[in-house]
């Protein structure tokens, strides 16, 4: 019978290495362009799809990663540092988009992304898609692309966006019989 | 009319969000209903092309802007943990001593459990064993077995891939044991090399007289390192389920602490405390389990080296942990990637084909050949399904490739299958060679494969019902197939010695079309006197019996029909005593005890539940039911296991609801009956005694004026 020893500590399977996430912390500028180099896509992507909008997105890049030496001091190693960073990334999207709020409202014409990771044969497919996704409300973007892209729970989108569980639910679903009606 | 699932439902569905029961209901919905497969294709398709969009480069000189606002001293402080919602685990996985483990198990093996003056022992020796081990056996009766020079000792064997329930279970003999004392007797046996897990019954020559430790049994466990093994405690929880869900729920747990590195165990565990409801209960185990998947996660995610029982244990546990949808996605993927032939990845496969097909039949017969070309048969689902698209799309050569796959994987289901045959003009033959040879393997079938806890006696009586139902179901092909003295000789055989109405109405028929007026009518007196015949039925059957025999005359037909009724039902009873001292409380909130409830007279129980669909459904009948049996005396009581609430007390009188509903506290009356699932109903008899278990509600008028 094959022997089954306790899980391994997760730290043993990170992507980011402890001396790398020290180094950072102490702000040495090789080891934040070598986090650049490994999330700054993710971070970007992230943001972009909360903000839609590649002004904002890029407005949070920068941020994250001024801010990300003092704050991998409360990352504690026991989850993937890539989930963690993309909770950051959201949670400071989030921000931006109430800042947002406040200012302007954004136009379509803005909601372009700048480069589609897409086979040839399905970015028509794609591009229907996220004209569909620009064209929600933005309450029922933000709830879509956190429930179906970041893979929140309704009960954290709650928390986030300080709404009840059902309403996130509410929404999501709307979102999705939006989406559906529109690429039918 | 076909009632479609919410859409939201359909969302949930689709997200992997709904719980087993509910995602099982929509499944078989789904299998059925093109219109909702296209809806969860679609929005499982939005899902995947969302997945990837937008994976946008950054503008390429971010990384100097951020350098630069650094020399400047900008400085931010980003919204960390206070804010973000915490997945990490507030425990660590623990090991258990194995000493401690097996006390649980022991409790739960041998824990006192019923009144039995005449308790005998069944010793083991190793009473740990391995595999292959010889192992020694003393047996000491206090009971009436221990007169005889010989007993035998037969055992139910399981190996790693039992299935769950003991349909088709093999049974044997593996020992004869001698006396070497008054009520003493010894032997031995060799516990071959695959079984895991063994339970014992003793009885005597013929099998006329059996200990089963009061259908306890007696068991043994296949250690390693000293403690069961993980496939061991599986094993007997399949065993379990269906006889002793809490037994089945304590194996679990015990399963838990003594393998807490296995995914599987948590979801198993997870899975029998929902069924029970008894998560909700222990607020801070709910708390961990809920956090449990991301302990694994965080851990497993990237580890090369697991075994497909890891990784589809880790897309179960994500599932009933309400787990985020990309690490559901992630295990998923891994588990059709790296384990395709999987049992639990046969079962993905199994739906998607059905699911992804959008009710294109032809094209579900060939995806699922396909998959069966390459993984056999894995998982039940692959037959069960193969055979469902086959017979829906009437394709006889599919249909005959997959009855003879699901025969293999599920014997015990194969005269059920060969009577479908019957209502297909091209296989009825195929279908009648079927039943005749389960007919000729049951009449030449021994006695050495009943169950442990089967006499001889009540199995030669089983084996009768079971003669019966084949006869009558080869009458009724005969009859379809045009050959009617053929068919009202095996339908009236069926029709001897049991209560069939639908053989009684088909050999009424059959007479009438012989001009046997008198034998068709008489036949159709026992339709009028059963309770579950329609109103409309009987009223004509009574107008006809009248006509041809005489009003004096069709009333004693009559008479005779209720009299040999209640004789054939009185004959089916069982005789156990409940504990019946348990605590319940009605729909206003006030408790008391079941038994004050049921005081001295014959009662129906029926256990129900809101969120259960077929609960639901037969809230009008059961309605009905209740109107009838009050009129005749007999009570009803209706247990849910959902706690008295405003949303219960306005659903139930949304529906009109009269019958009296009680809350099951603390499991107590589901434990009692060894009830499981709903809609399920028992009947007593005015002194407390079960005299009939989950029978169906259109027989529990029929049970219930027996005992009249």
């Amino acid at each position: 019978m094959r022997e089954k020893g306790l899980p391994q500590l997760p730290v043993e399977n990170l992507l980011v290495s402890r001396g790398l996430l020290r180094r950072a912390r102490a702000s040495e500028p090789d080891a934040l362009d070598a986090l650049f180099q490994m999330f700054g896509k993710v971070v970007y992507s992230t943001a972009y799809r909360i903000l839609l909008n590649p002004a904002d997105a890029d407005d949070v890049l920068q941020d994250v990663f001024l801010g990300l030496p003092q704050a991998t001091g409360k990352y504690d190693a026991r989850g993937s540092f890539e989930g963690w960073l993309r909770r950051v990334t959201v949670n400071t999207a989030l921000m931006k988009l109430r800042s947002r709020r406040t200012r302007s409202q954004v136009s379509l014409e803005d909601c372009r992304p700048m480069g589609l990771a897409t086979a040839p044969d399905q970015i028509e497919e794609r591009l229907a898609l996220e004209n569909a996704i620009a064209a929600l409300s933005e309450d029922q973007r933000i709830v879509f692309v956190l429930k179906q892209i970041e893979g929140y729970s309704h009960e954290e989108i709650g928390r986030l966006l300080s709404i009840s569980q059902l309403a996130s639910r509410s929404r999501y679903h709307r979102a999705i019989k939006r989406l559906r009606e529109q690429l039918a | 009319m076909t009632i479609h699932p919410r859409f939201a439902t359909l969302a949930e569905y689709a997200q992997s969000e709904l719980s087993d029961k509910r995602r099982a209901r929509v499944s078989s919905h789904l299998i059925a209903c093109p219109e909702c497969q296209a809806t969860v294709r679609s929005i499982v398709r939005i899902g995947e092309l969302a997945r990837a969009l937008y994976s946008v480069e950054p503008p390429a000189d971010t990384m100097q802007k951020v350098r630069e606002r650094w020399k400047a001293g900008d400085r931010i402080i980003l919204p960390t943990a206070e804010s973000v919602p915490s997945r990490r685990p507030h425990y660590r996985l623990v090991g258990v001593g194995a000493a401690v483990a097996l006390l649980v198990c022991a409790v739960v093996f041998f824990g006192p459990r019923t009144a039995r003056a005449d308790r005998s022992e069944l010793r083991f020796t190793p009473g740990t064993p391995e595999p292959g081990d010889t192992i020694a056996v003393e047996y000491v009766s206090t009971s009436w077995l221990g007169t005889a020079e010989h007993l035998y000792l037969r055992a139910r064997y399981r190996t790693a891939h039992g299935q769950p329930y003991n349909r088709g279970a093999h049974h044997r003999t593996i020992s004869q044991l001698e006396r070497t004392a008054p009520g003493s007797y010894r032997g031995s046996f060799v516990l071959p090399d695959s079984v895991v897990y063994a339970l014992f019954a003793v009885e005597d020559s013929g099998g006329r007289r059996v200990d089963s430790n009061g259908r306890r049994f007696w068991e043994l466990l296949a250690h390693d390192g000293g403690k069961p093994t993980f496939q061991t405690l599986v094993q007997r929880q399949n065993d379990l389920i269906g006889r002793n869900w809490e037994a089945a729920l304590a194996t679990a747990q015990a399963a838990t602490e003594l393998h807490p590195e296995v995914p599987l165990a948590w979801y198993y565990l997870r899975s029998y405390q929902a069924a029970l409801n008894q998560a909700a209960t222990d607020a801070p185990a709910s708390h961990d389990q809920a956090n449990r998947f991301y302990e694994f996660h965080s851990a497993l995610q990237g580890r090369p080296d697991l075994t497909g029982d890891d990784i589809g244990g880790m897309l179960w546990l994500g599932r009933i942990s309400s787990a985020d949808t990309i690490s559901i996605v992630y295990w998923r993927r891994r588990l059709l990637e790296e384990a395709p032939a999987h049992p639990l990845a046969v079962q993905e496969r199994v739906l998607e084909t059905v699911v992804l097909d959008g009710g294109d039949l032809g094209r579900t017969v060939r995806d699922l050949e396909t998959l069966w070309q390459e993984v056999g048969p894995a998982h039940p689902s692959l037959p069960r399904l193969g055979l469902e698209a086959a017979i829906q799309l009437r394709d006889t050569a599919a249909i005959t490739t997959w009855l003879e796959r699901r025969d293999t994987v599920d014997p015990w289901a194969a005269v059920n299958n060969s009577m479908r045959l019957l209502d297909i003009p091209a296989l009825r033959q195929h279908g009648l060679e079927r039943l005749r040879a389960e007919l000729r393997r049951l009449m030449r079938a021994g006695r050495l494969n009943r169950s442990l806890e089967e006499s001889a006696g009540e199995w030669d009586s089983a084996r009768e019902d079971r003669v019966q139902t084949i006869l009558a179901a080869i009458g009724k092909g005969l009859v379809m197939s045009g050959r009617v003295t053929e068919g009202l000789d095996s339908l009236e055989q069926a029709a001897a010695h049991s209560w069939n109405l639908s053989a009684f109405k088909m050999i009424a028929d059959v007479k009438f079309e012989l001009r046997d007026s008198a034998g068709a009518v008489s036949m159709l007196s026992r339709l009028a006197v059963d309770p579950s015949t329609q109103p409309a039925l009987a009223d004509s059957i009574h107008s006809v019996g009248a006509e041809l025999l005489g009003v004096p005359g069709w009333l004693r037909t009559i008479e005779r029909a209720r009299v040999l009724m209640h004789e054939r039902t009185l004959a089916e009873a069982s005789n156990y005593f409940l504990r019946l001292d348990v605590a319940v409380a009605d729909r206003h909130g006030t408790s008391g005890l079941l038994s004050d409830i049921l005081a001295d007279q014959v009662t129906v129980v029926a256990f129900w539940s809101r969120s259960c669909a077929p609960s639901v459904n037969q809230i009008p009948q059961i309605q009905e039911v209740t109107d009838r049996l009050n009129a005749r005396g007999i009570s009803i009581v209706v247990i849910t296991s959902e706690e008295v609430s405003p949303a219960l007390t306005r659903f139930l009188a949304e529906r009109g609801v009269d019958f009296p509903v009680y809350h099951d506290l603390n499991g107590q009356a589901l434990r009692a009956f060894s009830s499981w699932g709903t809609p399920e109903y028992y009947v007593l008899d005015a002194h407390g005694r079960l005299r009939f278990a989950r029978v169906p509600l259109e027989d529990v008028e029929r049970f219930a004026e027996a005992l009249k």
